[in-house]
């Protein structure tokens, strides 16, 4: 039985340059292009397919598609055993290693639900280590015995922990992540209720974080108030879907966290009152884009001002129509120069259809936004397609000027290797 | 060809020689090159591996292309999602057999146009899309080297790839 070991890239090359040349009845394409060609393929619909087959048309084609079919394999639980027999051909990582394995870059491991092990998925990472930058751990499998193994992936940027159902302790999991140098992104874990109250030294993070995300019921309330040590590198906060989370924490981050970040996203917290995000602007001075339920504000959000440049106003599905802010509000604010730097704002679409009278509010917030900015009136593709669906991420990615409707809407988590 | 316009002439590899604009040609980066280096001579100049055919398709393109914005040299191909979208009149463009689309991209290559070496390398993505290995061969006029063992190898290592 012939071995993957065959297929070292550098013979097939050789083999095929000779054939390309002794083949004079058909013109065939160098390397360079045809990864051109598959850098394409790799982007489009449906590409896992086409690189399978573009795998299985010749040696040329195999050596040029192979890197790109295991550099994000979408894998979504019946493909998982046969993916995993392919990367860990044996226990023993020194009696057959697949070559394959290194071009894994990112592992969503996202959409499995009960395939695989702990201890597999510990495997998986110690073959895929050298490459992989990008890291989706799966919901039932995935265990402190994999630690040591994520720990040595040293390429990792993003690693989301948030799907996984068991809790975690805290401690552990920093041990683990502080040695990844190139972590920017990171979504954490649901913690285990006791070990918040770490000794000082144990609060050591990823020195390059940039994003922490705590979402799916994360963290115990207590974490925000005791959290320590993070990095100076951070920016971005986000806190989101967390059950026992409470203004009193909230108000109570840390002031030099609350000082350094630029971004924040605040979503579906059920124990938060009425006011209270109001004050947000004040304790986060260097704010840029900030993300807010409507539940959460009242008129006395627009107090303080701030350098804000996007602002998005969600709500939440399952709350009723109540709320306080309404487009006028923002208005005001800007009249009274409180928001000089404001570019974009999400207002919850639903909320608009209830009354004509916020309606024309929000055309009067459109216009001031674009007038101030000097930007053109929307075409009326924009109006009419992207103002059902913005979004604070794409407010910012397109740096758009106006006022938008916001919807629920299902956000992806991140896009990966796109991120 | 107005009288403003400045023409130059091109070689072909089989030796005939093609009139153009300079503006036409100059699309081609190693076009512009060699002109800068030799200075314009008014010799014929020599493009060693495109025949004439090839070049005169190639230069139809530059024709209509003369006026686009020079390339932005950002590096930034793997960063960024590609799309494979193609304006209406490069389509009809590539609407041609697949040996001359295989001749317009190495020329395209050769000839260091960028954006004509796009869109033919997309043309290609297009083609390949949803297709079967042996249809891929069929329309590419590929040659199946592998031998059985290999190719049932790859078959049971990309196993979980197949069929989604």
């Amino acid at each position: 039985m012939p071995n993957v070991e065959t297929y070292n890239i550098c013979n097939v090359e050789e083999d095929f340059n000779e054939l390309a040349l002794s083949n004079a009845q058909g013109i065939s394409l160098p390397d360079e292009i045809l990864l051109e060609v598959l850098s394409y393929v790799r982007d489009t619909a449906g590409s896992q397919q086409t690189l399978w087959s573009c795998c299985l048309i010749s040696r040329q084609w195999y050596s040029c598609a192979v890197p790109f079919l295991y550099e994000h394999p979408n894998l979504y639980g019946k493909n998982f055993e046969p993916f995993a027999a392919t990367i860990c051909p044996s226990v023993n990582l020194h009696i057959r290693k697949s070559p394959l394995a290194e071009y894994v870059r990112g592992l969503d491991m996202g959409r499995l639900v009960h395939q695989g092990s702990k201890s597999l998925t510990a495997r998986i990472l110690g073959r895929v280590k050298g490459g992989l930058e990008e890291f989706v751990a799966p919901q039932a499998s995935f265990g402190i015995n994999c630690f040591a193994a994520l720990s040595k992936c040293s390429k990792l940027r993003l690693v989301d922990l948030s799907l996984i159902v068991e809790t975690i302790p805290l401690d552990s999991l920093l041990r683990c992540l502080t040695h990844l140098l190139n972590l920017c992104i990171l979504y954490f874990p649901r913690l285990s209720d006791s070990e918040i109250e770490l000794e000082l030294a144990q609060w050591s993070w990823p020195p390059n974080l940039r994003e922490l995300w705590i979402t799916n019921g994360g963290v115990p309330d207590s974490f925000l108030h005791n959290v320590s040590g993070l990095p100076s590198t951070l920016d971005t906060l986000a806190i989101q879907r967390c059950a026992k989370v409470t203004s009193q924490s909230l108000r109570r981050l840390p002031e030099k966290l609350s000082s350094q970040l630029r971004v924040l996203r605040i979503s579906e917290l059920p124990r938060l009152s009425w006011t209270s995000l109001d004050g947000v602007l004040a304790r986060c001075p260097n704010l840029k884009q900030l993300s807010v339920p409507i539940n959460n504000i009242t008129q006395a959000f627009f107090d303080d001002p701030s350098d804000l440049e996007y602002l998005e106003i969600t709500i939440s599905n399952g709350a009723g129509g109540e709320h306080e802010v309404v487009p006028v509000d923002v208005c005001f604010a800007i009249s009274d120069n409180l928001l000089p730097n404001l570019r974009g704002v999400c207002y919850p679409g639903t909320i608009l259809s209830q009354s004509e009278e916020f309606r024309k509010e929000f055309d009067t917030l459109d216009c001031l936004l674009r007038e101030r900015l000097g930007a053109d009136e929307p075409t009326e593709c924009t109006f009419k397609e992207n103002r059902m669906t913005m979004n604070l991420t794409q407010m910012v990615e397109e740096n758009l000027i106006g006022a938008w409707q916001w919807y629920p809407q299902y956000e992806a988590r991140h896009e990966l290797r796109h991120h | 060809m107005s009288a403003t316009s400045q023409t130059i002439i091109l070689n072909s590899s089989d030796g005939v020689d093609i009139p153009v604009d300079k503006e036409v040609a100059t699309r081609s980066v190693l076009i512009r090159n060699l002109l800068e280096d030799l200075g314009d001579t008014g010799e014929p100049i020599p493009i060693l591996n495109v025949n004439e055919a090839v070049l005169k398709k190639v230069l139809e393109w530059c024709e209509q292309h003369k006026k686009d914005p020079p390339a932005t040299n950002e590096d930034d191909s793997d960063s960024r999602k590609k799309t494979t979208d193609i304006d209406e009149w490069d389509q009809k463009f590539m609407q041609v057999d697949q040996e001359m689309l295989f001749e317009i991209i190495l020329a395209a290559n050769y000839l260091d146009i960028k954006a004509l070496l796009d869109v033919g390398c997309k043309t290609v993505a297009n083609m390949i899309k949803g297709k079967s290995p042996e249809e891929i061969r069929k329309t590419f006029n590929i040659q199946n080297d592998f031998t059985p063992d290999e190719e049932d190898q790859i078959r049971r290592e990309n196993e979980w790839a197949e069929d989604r």
